[in-house]
C-alpha cells in the first residue's frame, strides 16, 4: 500500500467514525482500518482496488490545492473542514468517492466484535449457542432450548434418515 | 472425498465418466443424482470448502473469504448493482437467505409460448419439486424464531389490506441466528455444502476444491474433458494443473462464470446468445427507526414477504443484516454516522426486489483478464418507476407500524419523515436517485430453447453446439422466475440429471441417444 494512502487512512478514520462520547461506543483503531483496505484491495478486484488508491489520492489533491498540504500533514480541525465539503456534495459520482473514502474505517470499525456486542450483536454468544444447537440432517428435531445438553445429542440419533 | 489445495502437490490426471464444474445448486444436484446411480463422478470447485467450524457469524469474513472478489461483483449500467456471488462448495446456496419458491405457472407458460420449451411439464416439474422439499426439508419460516423485525412489517403490510405471509425455507430446526448469507453456525440451512455434496460424496463422488477450470477440451464437436489448475494464492502463481478426461462434461459455474468461460474459448455460440439476456432481481432496502427494540439481527433474516405487487414484478422480502450492512450505505459521517449506529437495535430491516421486469444485461469476459467477467445491466423505463415504487411501499408498510422515519437509499430523501412520503411519491423515478442498491438472482446467460437460433442449450441441458457438453445452473434459465430461483436450479438439475445418465448409457452402447432436438 502506497505510504501517503496509508496515512489518509489514519487520518481520515475519526473524522469517519465520530464515535467520541457517543454512548459506550469504544474509540477508533486506525491500524484495523489500513489493514481492512490491505486485505480489502487484495482479496477484491483489481479496478476497486485502483478507484479506491484513486479516491485517497484525489483527497491529497484536493488537500493540496485548497490548503496547500496532503490531508494527513494538515491540522484535526482543517481535516475536518476540507470533508464538511465534501460531504456536502451532491450526486452519484461524490457518493461514490465517499463510499471509497469511508470504507476502510467504518468496515473495520462496525466488524469489530465488542462494538457488534454493544450494538446487540452478540456475535460470541450466538456462535456458542449454535454449537449447542447443532443440526443434523439424519437427526430428529431438536428439543427445547432449556432442555439438557444431553437431549440436545441424543436427538442426532433418532432420525428416520 | 472432498480434497482441498492443501492436498495438492502436484499436476491431477484423472479419467472419470462425469465432470462437474461448479458445486452450487445446479452442480451439486447433478453430482448426487449422478453418483447416487453409480456414476463415476468428479467435481471441481473454485470455492474452498467451509464447515460450521468457519461460519464464525461475521459479515466481513464471509465476504472476504467466500464470495467471488471479496463481494465486490459489481454491474456496469445506472444504478449499479452490488452482485454477491458465492465462491464455497456449495457455490452460492452456502451464503444465501434460504428461501424456497415453486415457479410460478405464468412462467412456465412463457417458456413453452416463448422459448418452445413445451417437454418441460409443470406435472414433471412438480415431481421434481416436491423431491428437492421433501430432501431439503423446505417449510414455512417458524414464527416463534423470526424476529420482531419481520413480523412486524408484516403485520404493517396486514394494516394496509396487502397479502404477504412466512415464506418457505429449506431449514431444519432453525433457530434464526440471522447470518444465513454468511453461513449457517448449526447447519441447519440446507445449503449445498451440508446436503447434496456430502450425499454425493457418500456415493463415491470426489471434489476438489479450490480448482479453478480454464477449459473444456472438445475433440470432433464433443465434449471430452477439462483442463485446469489449483492457483496458488500465496504467491499469486498459476499452481498445479489438473487434466481430466470424461464421457460427459457438465458447466455448473454459475450464470456469470459458465457463460464468461463459453466465451474465451468461443465454444456454444453459433446462436450470438452465450453472455446476453442476463436477467437479475434488483433490490433496495430500507431502515426504520422504531421506538421499540426489535433485536436484529437475531431472527430469520429472510422470513417473510409481502406479495402483493408480485404479478405487476414487486415482491418485499424481509432482509435483516448486522450492523456492518447497514453502516456500508449511510451517506452520513463523524458524529452524525455514530449517533445513527447507536440506535441500531431500534432498526426495523427490510428489503423488496424487482422480481420481474423488462431490463436485461449481459456477461462478457473482461478484456484484459479472462478469468474474470464484467457485467453489464441497467434499469430501464418500467422497471425505473418500480424500483421507486419498492421504496415507497416499504415506508408506508414502516410508516403504518409507527417508524419515525426511513432511511432510504436515495440521494433525494436519504431520511423520510412521514410527511415527506407524499412528496417522495410525486417525484420522478431516476435510476440515478438510487446510490446504494443489490442484486440477487442472475439467469439467462445460456438460455434453453428450442430453437438453436436463438438459444444456447436444448431442454435437456445439452448444448446445441457441442456433444455431451451439457450446462446446469442458473444461466440456462430462460426468463426471470418472478421468485427466489434456487428450487428450480435444483429441479432443472435433477431433470438435467436424467438426460445425463442417458447419455451414458448412450455412449456405453446400451441405450439409443436422446439428443432432446435435433439442430437443423
Amino acid at each position: 500500500m502506497l505510504q501517503i494512502v496509508e496515512e489518509t487512512v489514519r487520518a481520515i478514520t475519526p473524522h469517519v467514525l465520530g464515535v467520541d462520547a457517543v454512548g459506550e461506543l469504544p474509540g477508533a483503531d486506525l491500524q484495523a482500518s489500513v489493514d481492512f483496505l490491505a486485505d480489502w484491495h487484495e482479496k477484491g478486484i483489481p479496478e476497486f482496488r485502483v478507484v479506491s488508491n484513486l479516491a485517497f489520492l484525489t483527497l491529497n489533491l484536493y488537500s493540496l490545492v485548497r490548503k496547500g498540504r496532503l490531508f494527513p500533514r494538515l491540522d484535526y480541525g482543517s481535516q475536518a473542514a476540507l470533508l464538511e465539503r465534501l460531504y456536502r456534495a451532491k450526486g452519484a459520482l461524490a457518493y461514490q468517492f465517499l463510499y471509497f473514502l469511508a470504507t476502510p474505517a467504518v468496515s473495520a470499525y462496525y466488524s469489530r466484535v465488542d462494538v457488534q456486542g454493544l450494538l446487540g450483536f452478540d456475535i460470541q454468544a450466538l456462535k456458542e449457542e449454535s454449537e449447542r444447537r447443532l443440526v443434523t440432517r439424519d437427526g430428529g428435531p431438536l428439543p427445547p432450548r432449556d432442555a439438557a445438553p444431553e437431549a440436545v445429542e441424543r436427538s442426532r440419533g433418532e432420525g428416520e434418515r | 472425498m472432498i480434497h482441498t489445495r492443501g492436498e495438492i502437490t502436484g499436476d491431477v490426471r484423472l479419467s472419470v465418466e462425469v465432470v462437474v464444474v461448479g458445486s452450487g445448486a445446479g452442480g451439486a444436484t447433478i453430482a448426487k443424482e449422478l453418483s447416487e446411480a453409480g456414476r463415476e463422478v468428479l467435481v471441481l470447485e473454485a470455492g474452498r470448502h467451509f464447515t460450521r467450524d468457519d461460519f464464525n457469524l461475521r459479515m466481513d469474513y464471509a465476504f472476504m473469504n467466500m464470495y467471488w472478489y471479496g463481494g465486490q461483483v459489481m454491474t456496469m449500467g445506472m444504478p449499479m448493482f452490488l452482485l454477491p456471488q458465492g465462491k464455497t462448495v456449495g457455490g452460492t446456496t452456502t451464503i444465501n437467505s434460504g428461501t424456497c419458491f415453486r415457479m410460478p405457472h405464468r412462467v412456465l407458460k412463457k417458456w413453452h409460448l416463448d422459448s418452445g420449451l413445451t417437454d418441460i411439464t409443470e406435472e414433471e416439474m412438480g415431481l421434481y419439486y416436491s423431491a428437492v422439499e421433501e430432501y431439503l426439508f423446505v417449510q414455512k419460516a417458524d414464527p416463534e424464531v423470526t424476529g420482531r423485525n419481520a413480523l412486524l412489517f408484516l403485520e404493517g403490510a396486514r394494516k394496509l389490506g396487502l397479502s404477504g405471509g412466512m415464506l418457505a425455507r429449506n431449514a431444519k430446526d432453525c433457530e434464526g441466528y440471522g447470518v444465513c448469507c454468511f453461513g449457517c453456525p448449526s447447519d441447519a440451512k440446507q445449503s449445498t455444502n451440508v446436503s447434496y455434496i456430502p450425499d454425493a460424496v457418500k456415493a463415491g463422488c470426489e471434489v476438489y476444491s479450490e480448482c479453478m477450470v480454464d477449459e473444456v477440451v472438445v475433440r470432433g464437436g464433443r465434449a471430452v474433458g477439462v483442463k485446469g489448475r489449483f492457483p496458488d494464492t500465496e504467491r499469486d502463481a498459476r499452481g498445479p494443473g489438473i487434466e481430466v478426461e470424461a464421457d460427459v462434461v457438465v458447466l455448473a459455474a454459475g450464470t456469470l462464470h459458465t457463460p464468461r468461460m463459453l466465451l474465451v474459448q468461443g465454444l456454444c455460440n453459433s446462436s450470438g446468445q452465450v453472455g446476453k439476456n442476463l436477467t437479475i432481481h434488483p433490490c433496495n432496502g430500507t431502515v426504520a427507526l422504531m421506538d421499540e427494540e426489535l433485536g436484529n439481527p437475531k431472527g430469520i433474516p429472510q422470513a417473510t414477504c409481502v406479495d402483493e405487487f408480485a404479478d405487476e414484478g414487486v415482491m418485499l422480502e424481509g432482509g435483516t443484516t448486522p450492523p456492518l450492512g447497514i453502516v456500508m450505505g449511510m451517506p452520513y459521517k463523524g458524529r452524525r454516522l455514530a449517533e445513527f449506529m447507536w440506535k441500531y437495535p431500534h432498526f426495523g430491516i427490510y428489503g423488496g426486489m424487482l422480481s420481474e421486469h423488462c431490463s436485461t444485461g449481459r456477461v462478457v469476459p473482461h478484456p484484459r483478464d479472462p478469468q474474470r467477467h464484467l457485467v453489464f445491466y441497467g434499469l430501464k423505463g418500467e422497471d425505473v418507476r418500480k424500483f421507486k415504487f419498492m421504496t415507497e411501499l416499504q415506508a408506508e408498510i414502516w410508516f403504518s407500524v409507527g417508524a419515525k422515519s426511513v432511511f432510504t437509499p436515495t440521494a433525494s430523501f436519504p431520511e423520510m419523515r412521514p410527511q415527506d412520503l407524499a412528496k417522495f411519491k410525486k417525484r420522478k423515478a431516476k435510476a440515478s436517485d438510487y446510490r446504494a442498491a443489490s442484486a440477487y438472482h442472475p439467469l439467462g446467460t445460456c438460455r434453453m430453447g428450442s430453437d438453436p437460433e436463438q438459444s444456447v442449450v436444448r431442454h435437456t441441458g445439452e448444448t446445441w453446439d457441442v456433444e455431451n457438453l451439457f450446462i446446469c445452473d442458473g444461466s440456462v434459465v430462460p426468463t426471470s422466475l418472478g421468485v427466489n430461483p434456487q428450487m428450480t436450479i435444483f429441479a432443472l438439475a435433477m431433470r438435467c440429471a436424467g438426460f445425463v445418465d442417458d447419455r451414458l448409457e448412450a455412449l456405453a452402447g446400451r441405450a439409443p441417444a436422446n439428443t432432446g432436438g435435433k439442430k437443423a
